[in-house]
């Protein structure tokens, strides 16, 4: 009897430990953030977040900003055309392979989505050249050069399977009597789907925002499309598009590593202020979510 | 338009035609891309298959030689150990962390308030982007292990540690740095699983007078093909990271039984390598051969992973 009260306390004991181990690295990381970063932050000022590289992310935080703003303005409609589909037609023919490959996008390694915008934009295989030379494309397009679309649209890649599985847990929320109803009082079925839209909207703006978080932290799908260059402020958000341009993870990944303490203290401010843009992000989202669930 | 509608299987008024074509339209783009990835990265992989044959999988040689094609040899079985040797090491790590972390939120902590607050920083942790990961693997991690962990360990058993562990960025860096960041992934899996140990198994085995640990113990044993699968898919994520890796795992072409020296990964093979392939005939495509491998790696692990789980629940619901 003793023996198995000692084993039970022992148990706890570990479960404590353990889960403490698993914790521990977050206040590790962010003791680490508010250190490093923090110094950066009150040695350079506000003009830290403006100034070019080495000694600011200016660039590099409107390249995150256009790429990842460019990225959801592309996967959200997409993705939550995608999400209705699945939930209009759940009786299709498409919708249980559709479901796994949206899957299987999810768990694709993200450097891989980069290589594949690479191979349609960046460097694009023959055949596609000669398409997009036939259509006239290439001139609108920033083909045969690394560029914030290319970034945008490898970012877009990534959050589109999170937008659309998020889209559509958050619309079968909605007691489906809603749209029964709508449709019983004639509706058509896009008319009712607005109707459930506008009542979700606190849960598809919480999709939105995630995504940005995700857009936002994302480092190896813009290595091989954006390009990178943290040095040089791009004009305007349509030159940033269509030329080479950095991202703030692209700069914490080239100047973690550099031999001069500037770069790295540069980093370790550039990963404060990254971390800041996606808790924020992510934080606010969990408190929305919570009133959410009490609504429905 | 009966053709629409077949496929849908569903009935629609004319009105409503052009709403479902769009929709249609959209879900088949979405397919097509799963099947665009695949196909472009085969065409690109292709000349080392012509040259290397599987070969290219099995051999470890990396040499790069310019204006001289014939000359180059391409050879990915370091970094493909490497990838498997980290993702295994991520999941030794992150799979008891992960247990005790489901455990202290579901049985231990009392009151709604504290396990709300354990349940955001678990959040927060799965919201810190990799690089940042990276950045402290490399900064704060990697000498922390070396010094603490490494040496100590070298220094009493070398016969089971021959290897000096010379530098901190090491196979055992990455693979501790992976199971910490795929810990709230892994947790969660298994969360979902564990709260549905139905009530009548949990009030069963406390009516047989179990203690607490004795109890866990019987519920775990019940959701293991979750676990299972949690692993399987932790595998998967941790196989596919890319800049934390490449940061902390040293970037070597070396296969070492040891875990306490440099290697590769695949993902971080593409990313130190792909900038300056295009110097050589034949480097891009081993790298793309190198894609295409973890491209079926994760989707053979991935689909097992789910599988697994999906006849865990259906089991479950069909009780």
């Amino acid at each position: 009897m003793d023996a198995r009260r000692v084993k039970d306390r022992l148990f706890a004991l570990l479960v404590y430990i353990g889960a403490g181990l698993a914790i521990a690295p977050l206040f590790a990381i962010l003791g680490s953030l508010v250190a490093e970063g923090g110094r950066v932050l009150l040695e350079r000022g506000l003009a830290f977040l403006t100034s070019p590289a080495p000694y600011g992310i200016g660039p590099a935080l409107y390249g995150t900003f256009v790429m990842a703003l460019t990225a959801l303005a592309i996967a959200l409609p997409l993705g939550f055309a995608a999400a209705l589909f699945l939930y209009e037609f759940p009786g299709s023919k498409i919708s249980p392979s559709l479901r796994i490959i949206i899957q299987s996008l999810v768990e694709i390694p993200t450097i891989l989505t980069g290589l594949f915008i690479y191979l349609l934009l960046v460097a694009p295989l023959p055949p596609l050249l000669h398409l997009y030379h036939a259509l006239g494309l290439d001139r609108i397009l920033p083909v045969n050069r690394y560029s914030g679309l290319a970034g945008a649209l490898a970012l877009a890649l990534i959050i589109l399977p999170y937008i659309t599985v998020h889209a559509e847990n958050v619309i079968r929320q909605v007691p489906g009597l809603y749209r029964e109803a709508a449709l019983a009082l004639g509706a058509t079925r896009q008319r009712a789907a607005l109707m459930i839209a506008r009542m979700a909207l606190r849960g598809l703006l919480l999709a939105l925002v995630l995504a940005f978080a995700k857009a936002a932290g994302e480092t190896a799908p813009l290595l091989f499309t954006a390009g990178g260059g943290f040095a040089y402020m791009p004009p305007n958000p349509l030159y940033a598009l269509t030329h080479p341009i950095g991202a703030v993870s692209l700069l914490i990944y080239d100047y973690a590593i550099m031999p001069t303490p500037t770069r790295i203290a540069t980093a370790w401010g550039a990963a404060l202020v990254l971390t800041l843009i996606t808790l924020a992000a992510v934080l606010a989202a969990r408190a929305v979510a919570h009133r959410e669930i009490v609504i429905y | 338009m009966g053709l629409l509608e077949a496929l849908l299987n569903t009935r629609l008024s004319p009105r409503e035609r052009l709403y479902a074509l769009s929709l249609l339209a959209v879900a088949t783009l979405v397919a097509a891309l799963l099947a665009a990835f695949a196909v472009t990265f085969f065409v690109k992989a292709e000349p080392i298959f012509r040259k290397e044959g599987l070969g290219v999988y099995i051999w470890n040689v990396w040499r790069a030689v310019e204006n001289n094609p014939e000359a180059e040899r391409y050879g990915l079985a370091a970094a493909i150990l490497g990838t498997v040797y980290v993702a295994v090491i991520a999941i030794i790590v992150s799979i008891p962390l992960s247990l005790a972390l489901v455990l202290l939120t579901t049985e231990y902590l009392p009151g709604r308030h504290l396990q709300e607050a354990v349940s955001a920083l678990v959040d927060a942790m799965a919201a810190l982007p990799t690089i940042v990961y990276g950045l402290w693997g490399v900064a704060v991690l990697a000498p922390l292990l070396r010094n603490f962990v490494m040496l100590p360990l070298y220094h009493c058993c070398p016969w089971l540690f021959p290897e000096y562990p010379s530098t901190g960025t090491t196979i055992f860096t990455a693979g501790v740095l992976m199971g910490i960041m795929s810990v709230p992934y892994v947790a969660a899996l298994i969360r979902e699983a564990y709260i549905m140990v139905p009530r009548s198994i949990r009030e069963a085995v406390y009516a047989l007078g179990a203690t607490k640990s004795e109890a866990i113990r019987v519920f775990l044993g019940y959701i293991k093909p979750v676990v299972i699968a949690a692993a399987l898919l932790g595998f998967g994520r941790a196989a596919g990271e890319t800049v934390a890796v490449a940061l902390v795992v040293g970037d070597t072409f070396r296969i070492s039984l040891s875990p306490f020296t440099p290697g590769y990964t695949i993902a971080a093979l593409i990313a130190t390598q792909y900038g300056n392939a295009f110097l050589y005939r034949y480097m891009e495509s081993a790298l793309f051969a190198g894609g295409l491998m973890l491209l079926i790696i994760g989707v053979a692990v991935n689909t097992a992973g789910i599988a697994l789980m999906n006849r865990w629940i259906s089991r479950m619901h069909g009780r």
